[in-house]
């Protein structure tokens, strides 16, 4: 019986060509090449399925020149026809996650090829993708790798042979929102118990449904007296201080930065500036009060509309952040808001 | 109150001239059982079939499954307020023919549904192919009224059950099982440091072919109220549900409740099983209000720490169930609900027809609407010809072949809401 | 009788409509939810669930809803207008989720259906009479 083809995607560190430096290397056909991971993929598949060329691109140049970098992409793709398409494991590396999942979710959309990548569950790739391709959940370093690439082969074979793809929580793929039916080991009652033993006991337990999207906040009563409040700012959209000291990552932030406002009336090109990457910046760069309304506030604070604006205001960049993260610069924001007595804030993005 | 279940295994059923149990068969003659049922002269005649786990055998559509039992000590008899006095049960001694069961069958409306595959692929998802089935199924009289039929085929489940019930009141069981509720305070005392759980039940409750009894009463009429456990294990609750084969509770699973099994395998161990909550799930919005607020009002006067609410049916009791799961967390109880899922065939539509936050914890017996192909089978107990017209058929159902493509909603027990089968999804 | 029965049960007609407000319309059950959205949106709420019984939308062609005006003083409603409008959004998603319709109408099954509608409704009602 013939094998099955592969083609494998990975970026340039795992290529062995270079970290960061080289992150901006553009893509690269490798016909009849098994490179990086690919070597224990191939070993994986045995004779059921072979590697049939390999690309690799910079994870910089992919995500900042989508558009051509995909088109090239999908075009070799599309001449090499393979069974299957495999990007990554991409563990907890943002950029190459998104870059993983964007290739394999296009591949999968475009040429109607079975594709596939994995991924730590924290990656931003993994929330942006999660429904379009199988995602297979693998840890946030390449320590581990072994347990990746088994994971991901066993389910490459299955799913190329065209055998029928079970429950995520039984094949190791993040959940895609499409509930599959399963047998469990325990009857339904006995799971209710010991969930219920878990959840009195104040121990981790996973529901077996998770409720539909609540990740809603009830709005806070409004402001009574807006005459003598604090307000501040805080924004995603990037707006930091000339030159970006924090160094704020234009996707995938991994930090937030707080910033002083104490005299400053109106943000200008010499002072201000934005770091994030998922917007045309001239009009930011221009004049970030586009993004970061101080201008306006200030007029408002004149006018005796509000009481003050606060003195220091926060800014990270949502462009792929993943989620978790997001969440925790918000509450850390809020607590430090909290203790500098500020009563309300406004939120901009881009 | 202590409960004894005396369980005598049965290994086959046969027709015979006598009707008797000897060595775990079940002989039966069916001119014993005929008068039994046709003593309502509403029905006019019975077939009675074998069904065993592994045959080719499809029975459809299915009504009630029921467990033969017969109390022999304690108050009460089999199914209180229904064919025997209405006393309190859930204490004494019952017997019960455990590897079988009564099933009733036939079409009281012209959509009536459920499905038991006895081998194939269906078997799989059904409990009931599990178990060696003594099917009846029932003729009425001319122009006899749903209601009417609907009634009288389930009595008549109900009395042929408690006949072959009889024939084990002098045999010894195989072996026994003791569950025993104590006191509030008695409870408190004997087990001072143990969370204090309950256990809420949910019975389907709306009118003809949607309803539940207990101790002979339309449950609808009820408000909410406590019950010792052992009292539905010992059949205080009936079915009279008709509707949605996959997550209708049949009596078969009010008596052999699996929430309140594993509960009581963890009592005085991990916790201290309390008592069952019994509620319904009307279909007025105020009774679904008041009904909700009083079963958090008893979990809070309980002192209860933790509930399992089990739910039956589909669409508004996702309301019931989200009602009571919301009002029990905000007492301060925790709550873990049992459900099963209608997300549509390819799986990406909402699952539940309510929602909340407060629903954390949740197990489910699966998606509904999932298709499965069901093989000709060589013999059909019942009727076939209903089949393009059940929930989760469509037109090409009856396949060419003859085998059926349906969702799983059909089959008898698929996506049970009290957690009775293995069943799951994600 | 301060509340509506929106229904296009015939069988409900015949039953309720001496004795009670019947409107009655001969359509399609989805637009018995979008006539009832309208009076929800025009000041009525809803007083019983609109996917009462276990029967499913791919099968049942009935609907029949109680309705009423908000209340007044002294009165009270189980739902505000707002959560029945919600109720009655959720029903149409609920509709949505059966796309293999029923073809066979005969007679007989027709008649099934609305015994079973006419019962559910009824159990609303006499509580609603309560």
């Amino acid at each position: 019986m013939a094998k099955y083809k592969v083609v494998h995607y990975i970026n340039q560190f795992f290529a062995g060509i270079g970290g960061e430096e080289k992150a901006d290397i553009p893509a690269e056909l490798y016909k009849g090449e098994v490179i990086g991971p690919g070597t224990a993929f191939a070993a994986g598949f045995g004779d059921e399925a072979e590697i049939i060329a390999t690309i690799v691109c910079g994870d910089s140049y992919f995500n900042e020149n989508i558009d051509k970098a995909k088109a090239e992409i999908l075009g070799w793709v599309k001449d090499l026809a393979p069974d299957l398409f495999i990007a990554g494991p991409a563990f907890n590396a943002g950029r190459y996650g998104v870059a993983c999942g964007t290739i394999a979710s296009a591949v999968a959309e475009e040429l109607g090829i079975k594709a596939m990548t994995g991924m730590y569950v924290e990656n931003p790739g993994a929330d942006m993708y999660k429904d379009k391709v199988y995602i297979l959940e693998t840890k946030d370093s390449a320590a581990g790798m072994r347990d990746a690439v088994k994971k991901m082969t066993a389910f490459a074979l299955k799913y190329v042979k065209g055998e029928k793809i079970g429950a995520s929580s039984q094949e190791g793929y993040m959940n895609n929102g499409v509930r599959v039916n399963f047998f469990e080991e325990e009857r339904g009652s006995k799971r209710a118990v010991n969930m219920l033993l878990a959840k009195l006991a104040d121990k981790p337990f996973t529901t077996e449904y998770p409720m539909p999207d609540f990740d809603r906040v009830a709005p806070n009563p409004a402001v009574k007296d807006m005459a003598h409040a604090t307000i501040a700012l805080v924004t995603s959209g990037g707006i930091v201080v000339k030159g970006n000291p924090d160094h704020i990552e234009s996707s995938s932030a991994s930090k937030y930065g707080e910033y002083s406002l104490a005299g400053v009336t109106d943000l200008d090109e010499n002072t201000f500036e934005t770091a994030h990457g998922g917007y045309d910046p001239v009009y930011a760069n221009q004049d970030a009060d586009r993004v970061l309304p101080v201008d306006v506030l200030r007029d408002l604070e004149k006018e005796g509309v509000i009481g003050k604006l606060h003195e220091k205001f926060y800014a990270t960049v949502g462009n792929g952040t993943a989620v978790a993260s997001a969440k925790k610069y918000g509450a850390e924001i809020g607590q430090k808001l909290k203790a500098d007595g500020v009563d309300a804030v406004i939120l901009t993005s881009t | 109150m202590r409960l004894e279940i005396g369980k005598i295994n049965i290994t086959d059923i046969r027709f015979a001239e006598n009707s008797k149990i000897e060595n775990g068969v079940l002989f039966v003659n069916p001119e014993d059982l005929k008068p039994v049922v046709l003593e309502d002269e509403k029905l006019k005649d019975v077939v009675f079939e074998i069904a065993k786990p592994g045959e080719s055998v499809r029975i459809t559509p299915v009504k009630d499954v029921i467990e033969p039992r017969v109390k022999v000590e304690g108050k009460g008899g089999i199914f209180p307020g229904m064919i025997s006095k209405v006393d309190t049960v859930g204490s004494g001694k019952t017997l019960a023919l455990k590897g079988m069961a009564v099933v009733t069958a036939g079409k009281i409306v012209g959509f009536q549904e459920g499905i038991i595959d006895m081998s194939g692929p269906g078997a799989d998802y059904t409990p009931f192919s599990k178990t060696i089935n003594l099917c009846m199924v029932c003729e009425p009289v001319e122009d006899l009224k749903q209601h009417d039929y609907e009634k009288a085929v389930r009595m008549a489940g109900f009395r042929v059950a408690a006949k072959i019930g009889e024939l084990a009141r002098d045999i010894k069981p195989d072996e026994t099982d003791v569950f025993e509720t104590c006191g509030i305070k008695e409870g408190i005392e004997k087990y001072p440091d143990l969370p204090r759980v309950g256990y809420v039940s949910m019975l389907q409750t709306q009118g003809l072919l949607h309803d539940t009894y207990v101790y002979g009463v339309d449950a609808k009429k009820i408000i909410p109220t406590i019950i010792s456990p052992t009292e539905a294990m010992d059949g205080a609750i009936v079915s009279g549900n008709c509707v949605s084969a996959c997550d209708k509770n049949p009596t078969y699973v009010h008596q052999n409740n699996p929430v309140i099994e594993d509960l009581f395998a963890q009592h005085g161990k991990t916790i201290n099983f309390v008592c069952q909550i019994i509620t319904n799930e009307n279909v007025y919005l105020a009774d679904k209000e008041r009904s909700s607020n009083m079963t958090a009002k008893l979990c809070r006067m309980l002192d209860l720490d933790g509930v399992i609410v089990t739910q039956e049916g589909f669409g508004n009791p996702d309301t019931d169930l989200i009602m009571n799961c919301k009002k029990i967390e905000a007492e301060g109880v925790k709550t873990v609900i049992v459900t099963d899922e209608y997300a549509g065939r390819d799986g990406k539509s909402q699952s539940l027809a309510d929602a909340d936050p407060a629903a954390d914890a949740v197990v489910t017996g699966g998606n509904a609407n999932e298709v499965i192909i069901l093989p000709k089978l060589d013999k059909v107990i019942g009727m076939l010809d209903y089949v393009n017209l059940i929930a989760g058929a469509s037109d090409k159902t009856l396949r060419e072949d003859g085998s059926l493509e349906v969702e799983l909603q059909v089959i008898t027990g698929a996506t049970n809401e009290m957690g009775f089968g293995k069943l799951s999804a994600r | 009788m301060d509340y509506t029965i929106l229904t296009n049960n015939p069988k409900v007609n015949e039953k309720f409509g001496d004795s009670h407000r019947v409107s009655f319309y001969d359509v399609p059950a989805e637009s018995i939810l979008s006539i009832a959205a309208d009076m929800i949106d025009s000041g009525c709420v809803l007083l019983n669930h609109p996917l009462y019984g276990s029967v499913k939308p791919n099968e049942t062609p009935y609907k029949s809803l109680l309705l009423k005006k908000k209340a007044g003083t002294y009165t009270w409603d189980a739902v505000s207008s707002d959560e029945s409008r919600e109720l009655i959004n959720k029903a149409i998603t609920a509709y949505n989720k059966f796309t293999h319709k029923k073809e066979d109408t005969s007679h007989d099954l027709l008649l099934d259906y609305q015994v079973v509608d006419l019962s559910l409704l009824a159990s609303a009602a006499e509580a609603a009479d309560e």
